[in-house]
């Protein structure tokens, strides 16, 4: 009996509030430096996703130097959703080149709460060229 | 004296059921299919035994690694019907097996369903420590092996990469054990410790090329119950602990250790000498300080034929 009420669970719930708070953007001054390519990338939601309902995110690829220059980027932009703690990703994600240097991000949905990298790569095949991790709690 | 060890057997019978229903878990993460199972030991002074079962379960909470919790909005529910059997050979030797089939329902923004075989078990056990003279004190003991097919799709192999279909973990795995049980006029106790390991498995899906390198495990539970006449009732914990995941290729990353306590509460009833129903409620809510895990709730109807020697 002692041992089962000592190791009684103790809760600490955590609202959605908060783990909305913790999805942010990654940039820097030009965004996120892909140095392979000498390229930058600049990220915005058009949809945050939540538990339930599925985001929509933009790409956006610059120069570094004159960044009202969009550039596509010689390797193909990709994005995978990883849930490190439990080794597994999500369902993929859709990408579709809009215009120069502009990439539309759909479907984009995490299968259980938690902690997730949004795992930014430019592959040639299926080599990961370069690699850059933007952590979110979901 | 004849009398004695009548009543004797029953309760042994009695505590065999509960005891293999009460350890009768499977550890399951929502998103990956069931984790390793205990297995079904005859425990009693049967030949054999088998069983069926419904279990009904749906994910509560999901608990992060930081220890943060959070209340599942969607609803996730798992079915599993599962058969079970164990047969004694050479006397003192058992083998069994375990078959679950399951069916998934998540609601929600990746609505779907999606049904089954999970991860089929196969264990060999030895009674070393006997109890054929009723003694007091010492415990009847029963140390297994346990082999785990990777037969139910893991979320590495889901159709659609939302893991639906994850029935299974995905690897191979072994373990081993030792039950030991007890009883004293109407009360009866019961420990069981199990270590198990699962190898690497290479994965190649749409988002990840690599291999997943999981590791060691293991779980002790402890369990009491109080007999009358054909009725028992019991409750059981069972902490359950597994090493991080790390992954290697194209998305490299260290994963997290897993641990959870399950309580259980469960009735059971001798239908006839050979016969028992069992009615059992599982919550990973109320024990331990999980990390890293889906918590659920769970009830199992459970229904088990023996033959005696």
């Amino acid at each position: 009996m002692l041992i089962l009420l000592a190791s009684c669970a103790k809760p600490q719930y955590v609202n959605a509030d908060k783990l909305e708070s913790s999805i942010a953007n990654i940039s820097g001054e030009c965004g996120i430096l892909f140095s392979t390519e000498d390229i930058c990338l600049r990220t915005e939601w058009v949809q945050k996703p939540s538990e339930s309902t599925f985001g929509e995110m933009n790409l956006i690829f610059i120069d570094p130097i004159d960044q009202t220059r969009f550039l596509d980027p010689t390797n193909e932009p990709f994005i995978v959703l990883w849930m490190p703690s439990m080794a597994h990703g999500s369902s993929p994600v859709k990408v579709e080149r809009i215009d120069v240097g502009r990439y539309r991000v759909s479907e984009i949905f995490f299968i259980m709460p938690g902690p997730w990298d949004i795992r930014y790569q430019l592959k040639d095949g299926s080599n990961v060229v370069e690699e850059k991790i933007q952590k979110i709690t979901i | 004296m004849g009398q004695m060890l009548s009543k004797k057997k029953f309760k042994k019978l009695l505590f065999s059921l509960i005891l293999f229903t009460a350890t009768e878990k499977n550890f399951a993460a929502p998103c990956c299919g069931s984790g390793f199972t205990i297995p079904s030991i005859i425990t009693s002074d049967d030949k054999a035994q088998v069983a069926l079962s419904y279990s009904y379960s749906q994910i509560y909470a999901d608990v992060f690694a930081n220890g943060d919790w959070r209340r599942r909005e969607e609803k996730d529910v798992t079915e599993t019907y599962k058969i079970e059997g164990a047969h004694i050979f050479k006397d003192r030797y058992q083998f069994g097996i375990s078959a679950p089939y399951q069916k998934r329902t998540r609601e929600g923004a990746q609505e779907d369903r999606s049904s089954g075989l999970g991860d089929v078990s196969l264990q060999l056990g030895y009674e070393y420590l006997p109890d054929w003279d009723y003694n007091p004190y010492r415990p009847k003991g029963i140390t297994y092996l346990s082999l785990i097919l990777p037969t139910g799709k893991s979320i590495y192999e889901s159709d659609d990469g939302s893991g639906i279909d994850a029935r299974g973990r995905g690897f191979w795995g072994i373990g081993g054990g030792t039950v030991l049980t007890k009883s004293w006029g109407n009360w009866d106790a019961n420990f069981n410790f199990e270590a198990h390991y699962s190898f690497p498995k290479k994965v190649s899906t749409d988002t990840t090329q690599g291999t997943v390198n999981p590791s060691y495990g293991g779980s002790t539970a402890i369990g009491s119950g109080y007999n009358w006449e054909s009725i028992r009732l019991g409750a059981l914990i069972n902490w359950f602990y597994e090493a991080p995941t790390d992954v290697t290729g194209t998305t490299p990353s260290e994963g997290t250790l897993k641990r959870y306590a399950t309580g259980t509460l469960l009735a059971s009833y001798l239908l006839k000498s050979n016969e028992s129903i069992v009615l059992s409620y599982s919550d990973q809510t109320l024990f331990g300080s999980p990390l890293n895990t889906s918590l659920s709730k769970s009830i199992t109807l459970f229904i088990q034929k023996r033959w005696q020697r």
